[in-house]
């Protein structure tokens, strides 16, 4: 069955499926369809070429159609840019985006808000043979793409979690590709994956190289989300439903990449965003999607909020993010409506 | 007349010195128009300074309770993010405790394992006085750790009953997501009471900077206050009292001519009011006076004339007699003529001195102003009584600083009061000498009369320069003179913006100066 979903459906078969899970597998009733319509027809999300790891906002996109959005757009501008600065100059309404960054613009007053949990720890962080822990990491060379923002976040919360301020460690500054490449000939100690290059790395079994944290499986971090469901603060305000129902949509994705990763990467590969099903397959696979029912956003929230202020990232407390930042409403009202 | 004279001038020139105009500050103003006593507005004032140490002070203790209690809380804190974390600890020693006694089931670990689980619901038990705010998710914990508890135990059951691939459907099925979901709450437990301490950290820090500024804004404002109040009361005393001092020391020079004005409604206000009336009837007797007084010196100098025209009368028929123009003078009647004449000449020198007072009392007299010459005016000085001095064997040294500049003044009159000082040490000096120096300094002519005499005693040396007045009574009539003579020569020196003086010391003579300057403008 699964064979037949990810090779032989045709899109139309795939849209048919999805239509069949917005009334049965993923829980839509069909009190939620006849709803209030949308306030806009238009919904914008971010992407980037690198963020496979937010697939259910890709996967929604003819869920978004089904909930009333008539022209859906994926914004994608030259180089990599971070999806909470779309969002919060109103390049996009809602996308999906990685929670360090996103409170580190909130701290900055972004018009940013956070609406639900997506997924938990896409990430992984790679090490030399002289690092084996985050207290390792003390005093050693890890490579990020860019100083203010991602990976650095992610790894300055994780070293404030055990000691270490962003002092501790050297930091340089290198391309995905260069660092794998500086860590297998030991120049650099560690630096942090994403979907799918992680995926890619294990298959290629690096020497030398090993997982030092495994977002996915080890704790704390694999029992916060890494990624959420966020929108443009005056979007959210203004339309409330279309909000709703694109976190509805997303949401949706979700569960059908948990569910049904096959038949989602199918869809993407079909859609162009990479052309390695193998490799989406398993990134699929192993990101554990479908939790944003179970997992608590607001103490994942309070979580990376606490390390970040430890790691002197932001200086709004946790209190004030959730009151400031966050949105629930949306949410609570899906996962009464949305049973697993 | 001429001190009242000079503040008169000065009186033009500063015109509003004396009033309370320049005394622009409405505070103090505003504080003397206050109507109570000063001794009431000195309570008020210190009264304000005590109400201001109190607020400080209750404003610092309050700062300080505040810090207590935010410290307090801060334990409080810490003690709940220790009790969570020890529990989050135990959790997860437990649930792996669990795990790893299901994966190799022993009947002795298992027994252990269930009564360790069921003792762990103490340490929840235990948690319930630190956490007060977090019920909700308390019962939430504990409720789900009863469930978890529960499935354990069905769990153990069923591998006891040997039921082994039931039971492990069961720990996976439904023990595992517990263990994980209890594992979040008890995560979720201590990121709470973790962001409550950094809220609270927030907190005290803004409260710190809120009372900094508070405290630091009180004490600015009280020791302003204070400075402005003592300011104000200082002021509003002290003014009154420095115009009612100039005010004083107007009336000792003889001018009444100005009123004190201060707003002070208090006993200042009072003094004030007082010194005007003073003042003013001061002011009325002192016109009384000005009036008696030039009708005196009218008096004087009408009587002057009048008695020197039939004074001139007898002294030239006695003069007439003497030259024999009515015949031949018999001796004896020749010496009593003499003394006729004598006495008519002192007589007339008298009246000439009372005459020359009158004028000047009355402001009738006038300097004729021109160019002379100082040291001329020592010749003919030196000429005229060189005989006297001759007469008693006493040298006259005259010592004049060379190439004196022509000075511009009255020259008689000048005149006049260099022969008065010389003709007085001459007279009361017998043996010895008596010098004339003069010099010029800085535009200034100071001229010096010393003698070798009988001196002055320090206390009659300002009463020489009175009318009628001499050091020593007794020497009116021993060596003759009226008394009036450097009476006179001080007026004249004064009306030549000049200044006399006597230094001397008793039986070691005296050295009388005067300054003049060089060129009298008016």
């Amino acid at each position: 069955m699964h064979k037949r979903h990810t090779e032989g459906w045709s899109r139309r078969e795939f849209l048919g499926v999805t239509l069949a899970g917005a009334t049965g597998l993923l829980g839509l009733r069909p009190d939620l369809v006849a709803a209030e319509p949308p306030e806009t027809t238009t919904l914008r999300l971010a992407r980037n070429d690198f963020d496979l790891c937010i697939a259910p906002q890709f996967v929604a996109e003819q869920l978004l159609r089904d909930e009333g959005f008539t022209d859906v757009q994926y914004i994608k501008k030259d180089g990599v840019v971070w999806h909470e600065i779309m969002l919060a100059s109103g390049e996009a309404d809602i996308s999906m985006s990685f929670l360090p960054n996103t409170l580190i613009y909130l701290d900055k007053g972004a018009p940013i808000v956070l609406l639900a949990g997506g997924h938990i720890g896409c990430l992984e962080l790679l090490g030399s043979e002289r690092v084996h822990s985050l207290r390792d990491l003390k005093g050693k060379t890890v490579a990020v793409f860019d100083l203010q923002l991602g990976p650095i976040s992610f790894i300055s919360s994780m070293a404030a979690y055990v000691g270490l301020s962003y002092e501790d460690i050297n930091w340089v500054v290198y391309s995905p590709a260069e660092s794998m490449q500086l860590l297998a000939e030991g120049k650099i100690d560690a630096f942090l994956v994403f979907p799918p290059e992680q995926q890619e790395l294990r298959r290629k079994k690096v020497e030398h190289v090993h997982t030092v944290l495994n977002g996915t499986l080890d704790r704390p971090w694999s029992q916060y989300f890494c990624c959420v469901v966020a929108g443009n603060r005056e979007f959210v305000r203004k339309h409330p439903v279309a909000t709703k129902r694109a976190v509805r949509a997303i949401l949706k994705g979700a569960d059908l990449c948990g569910r049904e990763p096959e038949q989602a990467a199918r869809l993407l590969i079909d859609k162009g965003y990479t052309n390695n099903y193998e490799i989406l397959l398993q990134a699929l696979k192993e990101i554990p999607y479908g939790k944003w029912r179970e997992y608590n956003p607001e103490d994942t929230v309070r979580f990376y909020a606490l390390r970040l202020h430890e790691a002197g990232m932001i200086k709004s407390t946790p209190q004030k993010i959730i009151s400031e930042g966050t949105d629930w409403r949306f949410l609570n009202e899906l996962k009464k409506e949305m049973k697993g | 007349m001429n001190g009242k004279q000079e503040q008169k001038d000065k009186k033009l020139i500063h015109p509003s010195y004396f009033t309370l105009h320049h005394y622009s500050d409405w505070l103090p103003r505003l504080v003397a128009q206050v109507p109570a006593t000063v001794h009431t507005k000195l309570l008020a004032a210190f009264l304000a300074m005590v109400v201001l140490l109190i607020t400080v002070g209750a404003v610092g203790l309050r700062v300080l309770s505040g810090a207590n209690h935010r410290s307090e809380e801060a334990v409080g804190l810490h003690r709940k993010i220790a009790a969570y974390r020890q529990l989050q600890h135990d959790t997860t020693a437990q649930l792996y405790n669990v795990a790893s006694a299901l994966l190799a089931p022993d009947e002795r670990m298992l027994e252990v394992t269930l009564r360790q689980l069921n003792q762990f619901g103490y340490d929840l038990d235990r948690l319930q006085f630190v956490a007060q705010d977090e019920v909700e998710l308390l019962d939430r914990v504990q409720h789900e750790y009863a469930q978890f508890i529960q499935i354990v135990t069905r769990v153990i059951e069923l591998l006891r009953g040997g039921k082994v691939a039931e039971g492990r459907e069961l720990q996976l099925s439904q023990a595992s997501p517990l263990a994980d979901r209890l594992e979040r709450l008890t995560n979720e437990l201590v990121n709470k009471a973790e962001a409550d301490m950094v809220a609270r950290v927030e907190v005290n820090h803004e409260a710190y900077l809120t009372a900094r500024w508070v405290v630091i804004g009180f004490a600015v404002g009280s020791i302003g206050l204070a400075l402005i109040l003592g300011y104000a009361i200082s002021w509003s005393l002290i003014e009154p009292m420095k115009q009612m001092d100039m005010q004083l020391q107007q009336i000792a020079q003889g001018d009444f001519s100005h009123r004190v004005e201060v707003p002070n409604q208090d006993e200042l206000g009072t003094l004030a009011a007082n010194l005007n009336r003073m003042n003013e009837e001061l002011g009325r007797l002192y016109q009384q006076l000005d009036a008696a007084n030039r009708h005196k010196s009218q008096f004087l100098a009408n009587m002057s004339h009048e008695l020197r025209t039939p004074l001139n009368g007898i002294q030239g028929y006695t003069e007439l007699i003497m030259d024999g123009i009515y015949g031949e003078v018999p001796e004896k009647i020749k010496e009593v003529m003499e003394r006729i004449q004598q006495s008519g000449n002192r007589l007339l020198g008298l009246i000439n001195a009372v005459l020359d007072l009158s004028k000047i009392e009355a402001g009738r007299l006038t300097l004729s102003l021109a160019d002379y010459s100082m040291q001329g005016v020592v010749q003919n000085v030196f000429t005229a009584v060189e005989p006297l001095a001759a007469e008693k064997n006493l040298a006259l040294n005259v010592d004049i600083q060379p190439d004196l500049p022509v000075g511009k003044g009255d020259e008689q009159r000048i005149t006049q009061v260099l022969t008065n000082l010389v003709g007085n040490a001459i007279k009361f000096t017998e043996v010895g000498k008596v010098g004339v120096q003069v010099t010029s300094l800085n535009g200034t002519f100071v001229v010096a009369v010393s003698d070798t005499g009988i001196g002055i005693a320090e206390a009659d040396q300002q009463k020489v320069f009175e009318e009628f007045q001499q050091a020593d009574s007794s020497s009116t009539r021993k060596k003759g003179g009226t008394g009036l003579g450097l009476a006179i020569a001080k007026k004249i020196v004064e009306m030549h913006n000049g200044r006399i003086w006597v230094e001397s010391h008793l039986g070691q003579g005296s050295t009388f100066r005067f300054t003049l300057p060089v060129r009298v403008e008016h």
